[in-house]
């Protein structure tokens, strides 16, 4: 009986995986095989989207969201619809072999409808800096760009070590993220975002809770009183100078420290996202030097 | 008092009253009855205001209601309704000083002096006083409608309008509403206005009557001596009634003549010849006597073919808006000839069912019993036609009855021999 | 006998109870937030005046015109819902029912999908969605009889048509702007300009006063409008006079909080309970007890998880469902 098993184990491996293919693991655990380096790439994702053109794979990519604003060149590409809810028929229509979505815009079920149609699915999920650089990497593996993606992994890093010594038996500066102004939303410690604070060289004075982006008033930012004041400018909101100048009792507004930064910068987890701790420190930090 | 001159009202396309005239004197009581949707309560409605005739004009001493403010009509009349249900739980001293709303002057509408003793007057006078304090929403029927009574009570008006109050009343209250009225009338010279199932009581304490046909047309209008006629409430009600002089009152008393002995009619085969309606009463009552009955040519969707089905009655069919086409004409011909008696209950000629009066001619000369129910010449739309079919019929032995009623007696006095 | 004097004494102490609550509820609001206040440390502070330290900054301009907020549009929200429950004759019925709560959303996030998120435009916008809804559905039932049938009908189905309006302009909205448009929608007192306790003052009590003055007319309403019309009410003028005061009551509010759900049912329900349907006594109580409610729900909504918020809509459910069964379980005489 066993002198049969052999061989036709190995058989079935022979058919399930022709030469070529390779097995990856995405962030969510599950296993990705893909035959060969993948040439249409659909990114439901504007960070990925942000990657891909930065490890030049920007050929390979065939469509992306109407979320996908950065850079320039990825507006041109066909749309597949909405970030959190991207059309199925134009997904299919665009023959992909590879589609890269994210564990918390796209909801399993859109995964697995995919897998079902046969589409290879890699699932994203950085919720810190240094998820964000594993995506990098992990990104370019999948897509045949791995020298360019330890590039950019290795710049980004030094970068964020440059930050570290600079900063490094620095006071941290207590700073508030406000994600929203009316009413005021604050991004607290165990998002993205709060690890962006800790490169930057600052304390969140928001406390964890259940609730990652908290509502807060007022009261609440006065009786913080943080020394600065993070606004992230999204379309759409009120001027923060319409919102704080009625509170000159803040430490913030006496010392003129409210920064308000590039949202994308700090909210999406792509090779932009240096950018954004570097402003961050300088602003929290003037007297630092950093690269650019 | 109240002058309504040349009415017209119709609901959607049904009309209501067709050029009714009515004037309602000073002081006197009258009371409207009539089968039910005859319009009882829309004509009250109408001469309150709550409804607008189409034509005519409605004047309230001597001035049109239009020209009337809300205040000043409510200060005129009072209306006690139908409502036997009430959502707000209001208190019963409440709910009677909503009646004193009309009176009160002012931006506050606060209460006045003499406010509070017309309240308690009117509490006292419907015998709800010791239910002042209580929530109307926890009454029973018939003590909301003296609460309501008693609010228009309040109201204090020289008109007074009420549609079936006594409808849910004890007897002994309903008997003291009678005085009430009577009383309110004499003393304080009110004009009232009521609609009454109760014929009796009517009849009783009513000035004039006026009776109304289920078409709205006014039947009679005058004492109930001259109204309450035997003849009348048949024409009215399609049941008998005895019609006897109260010996202690000297009004008209009315006693119905309720057949204990259903109809039975099991050894007739009758064929019925109806069609829109016409044939509802005969199918549901042959129906319910047991007779062996069948029906058509009906065509499909014609509420007598509705009638018919639902009571599992054969039934003769044709397709919906076509003429009858011969094999269904034959199909009756041979339906008919297992029949003894045929019953032509349409009352509406056309080219359409000209050839029912053809098949109920070939019946008579089978030497089968034909009747007619009141047949009409100006329902005649085949430019006289029909009408010298039902005259050759009638020649030939056909027999006519004025309604229903005449001619179950005849078939009951059929099935007896 | 004995009974009535029970139920005499009850409606006393609870009239008693209410005027208390008042006072007691503007001291919860006060004392609590991201940190507690005991009694004389807020003497203390009050007595003190506005100055610059934190705790009175966030005494004076914070908690102050937030408990005033909160009393004023809970009161807007009590009064709007009793009148439209009088007028419609639906137990039912609260502010939001004629399309309000969907014209009101409409307008605000038209205008923030439009860009203009400025403080003030949104409010406005908003109210002029509420009042603008409420008229069409006035004249929509108008044109047919204007039964209170015909207007909850044509209120709901103009509402819904609102709400796909709204669907949709939230799917074609940026990302943050339909963020804060589903704050708005859920109600949140810290959405109203400073500046707005000033005007609010003046709206709100010009209503509370109108309607107050409509009070007997209220009453009869209540009957079906052809007794209202037999008792020498115009019914048709009547209808519009306390449609447009309530409109402008849940407009104001709205504009001023957003959209906080079931003051203007509950409340007015519970005041009919203890202190039965009388408007003239109904209004001022229904107009008191909304304000210590949301003040209460509001206080709490802050402090639970202070520093951050929780939506004031979560607290006034929660507090207000489980009375109003209690209360309907022990007099089931009726509502």
């Amino acid at each position: 009986m066993k002198t049969y098993l052999l061989p036709i184990t190995l058989l079935f491996i022979l058919i399930a995986c022709p030469l070529s293919a390779a097995t990856f693991t995405d962030a969510v655990g599950r296993q990705v095989v893909l035959n060969e380096p993948p040439r249409r790439i659909i990114s439901l994702v504007p960070s990925v989207t942000e990657i891909l053109f930065a490890l030049g794979a920007q050929e390979q990519l065939v469509a992306v969201t109407d979320a996908c604003t950065y850079p320039d060149a990825a507006t041109l590409l066909p749309n597949v619809g909405q970030y959190a809810d991207p059309s199925m028929e134009q997904i299919l229509l665009q023959r992909p072999d590879l589609v890269f979505a994210s564990a918390d815009m796209n909801r399993p079920d859109q995964v697995t409808r995919l897998e079902s149609l046969n589409i290879p699915v890699f699932v994203v999920y950085p919720n810190t800096v240094q998820e964000t650089l594993e995506t990098i990497l992990a990104i370019g593996q999948v897509t045949g760009h791995a020298t360019a993606s330890e590039e950019l992994f290795d710049d980004f890093s030094r970068r964020l070590r440059h930050i570290e010594q600079q900063l490094d038996q620095r006071a941290k500066v207590s700073a508030l993220v406000c994600v929203m102004l009316q009413p005021l939303v604050v991004a607290g410690p165990n998002t993205i975002v709060g690890d962006i604070l800790r490169y930057a060289g600052a304390i969140n004075p928001v406390p964890p809770g259940t609730n990652n982006y908290p509502t807060w008033n007022m009261e609440a930012l006065l009786r913080i009183d943080p020394e600065v004041i993070i606004v992230s400018a999204h379309p759409g909101q009120p001027a923060p100078a319409s919102v704080f100048d009625q509170w000159p009792q803040l430490q913030a507004m006496r010392e003129q420290r409210i920064i308000v930064t590039v949202a994308d910068w700090i909210h999406r987890p792509g090779p932009r996202m240096i950018l954004g701790i570097e402003a961050l420190a300088k602003a929290l930090h003037p007297d630092i030097d950093v690269e650019n | 008092m109240i002058q309504a001159n040349n009415l017209h009202f119709a609901f959607e396309r049904t009309p209501i009253f067709n050029g009714l005239d009515l004037h309602i004197e000073h002081g006197e009581i009258l009371s409207i009855i009539g089968p039910n949707g005859c319009g009882k309560s829309t004509l009250l409605r109408l001469l309150r205001g709550h409804l607008r005739p189409y034509t005519g004009d409605i004047c309230w001493n001597n001035i049109p209601l239009t020209k009337m403010s809300f205040r000043n009509l409510a200060r005129q009349v009072a209306m006690v309704p139908q409502t036997t249900h009430v959502d707000f739980p209001f208190t019963v001293h409440e709910m009677v000083a909503m009646g004193r709303y009309p009176h009160r002057q002012g931006l506050l509408s606060l209460a006045g002096n003499g406010d509070d003793k017309a309240i308690q007057e009117a509490l006292a006078l419907t015998d709800v006083l010791e239910l002042a304090a209580r929530q109307v929403t926890q009454l029973s029927g018939g003590e909301l409608q003296r609460v309501l009574l008693a609010r228009a009570l309040a109201q204090n008006t020289p008109v007074l309008f009420l549609d079936e109050a006594t409808s849910h009343l004890d007897i002994d209250h309903r008997l003291e509403l009678a005085e009430l009225l009577v009383r309110l009338n004499r003393e304080q010279d009110k004009t009232i206005v009521q609609i009454s199932h109760d014929l009796d009581l009517a009849a009783a304490i009513s000035r004039r009557i006026l009776m109304l046909s289920s078409h709205g047309e006014i039947v009679a209008l005058g004492t109930p001596q001259q109204v309450m006629t035997a003849t009348n409430l048949h024409r009215l009600f399609r049941v008998d009634l005895r019609v006897e002089t109260n010996p202690y009152t000297g009004t008209p008393q009315i006693t119905p003549l309720v057949n204990t002995a259903p109809h039975k009619l099991d050894h007739l085969k009758i064929h019925l010849f109806c069609g829109g309606g016409s044939g509802r009463i005969l199918l549901r009552r042959l129906h319910l006597a047991q007779a062996t009955l069948s029906v058509g040519p009906l065509n499909q969707g014609d509420s007598d073919h509705t009638t018919a089905l639902a009571l599992s009655i054969p039934t003769i069919e044709e397709l919906p808006f076509q003429p009858y086409s011969a094999p269904i004409l034959n199909q009756a011909r041979e339906q008919i000839t297992k029949a003894d008696i045929c019953v032509i209950a349409t009352n509406w000629w056309g080219e359409g069912n000209l050839d029912c009066l053809d098949l109920a001619l070939a019946a008579l000369d089978l030497n089968k019993v034909v009747y007619l129910i009141d047949p009409q010449q100006k329902n005649d739309f085949t430019e006289g036609r029909a009408w010298r079919k039902i005259e050759k019929l009638q020649q030939q032995g056909a027999i006519c009855f004025r309604n229903e009623e005449h001619l179950f007696e005849h078939l009951q006095a059929i099935q007896k021999s | 006998m004995l009974k009535t004097d029970q139920h005499f004494f009850s409606r006393r102490f609870s009239q008693f109870a209410l005027l208390l609550s008042l006072p007691l509820a503007f001291y919860i609001s006060l004392s609590s937030g991201s940190f507690g206040l005991s009694f004389n440390e807020l003497t203390a502070l009050l007595l003190a005046g506005p100055g610059e330290t934190t705790e009175q900054v966030i005494l004076w301009q914070i908690r102050l015109p937030r408990a005033l907020l909160a009393g004023l549009v809970g009161a807007a929200l009590s009064l709007a819902g009793a009148t439209f429950q009088a007028t419609l004759r639906n137990p039912l019925a609260d502010p939001y029912l004629l399309g309000v709560s969907g014209g009101a959303a409409l307008g605000a996030v038209a205008a923030l999908t439009a860009g203009f998120s400025a403080t003030l435009l949104v409010p406005i916008a908003a109210f002029c969605g509420a009042l603008g809804t409420l008229l069409l559905v006035y004249l929509v039932a108008r044109a047919h009889n204007c039964s209170p049938h015909t207007l909850i009908l044509s209120g709901v189905m103009i509402g819904s048509l609102a709400g796909a309006l709204l669907l949709f302009l939230l799917w074609q909205a940026p990302t943050e702007a339909a963020r804060q448009a589903i704050f708005w929608m859920a109600g949140n007192l810290s959405l109203a300009h400073p500046g707005a306790l000033s005007w609010s003052w003046l709206w709100i009590g010009s209503g509370l006063i109108l309607l107050c003055l409509h009070a007997p007319q209220l009453d009869l309403m209540t009957q079906g409008e052809e007794t209202a019309a037999n008792l020498g009410i115009h019914v048709g003028r009547t209808r519009f006079v306390l449609f447009a005061i309530a409109g402008g009551l849940t407009a104001a509010a709205v504009a001023l909080a957003g959209m906080i759900g079931f003051v203007g049912l509950v409340i007015p329900h519970i005041c009919r309970l203890l202190w039965g349907p009388g408007h003239r006594r109904l209004l001022p109580f229904a107009a008191l007890l909304g304000s210590s409610f949301l003040m209460i729900a509001d206080a709490i909504a802050r402090s639970v998880y202070a520093p951050a918020e929780i939506p004031v809509g979560v607290v006034t459910a929660l507090l207000g469902a489980p009375f109003f069964l209690y209360l309907l379980q022990r007099n089931r005489g009726g509502m």
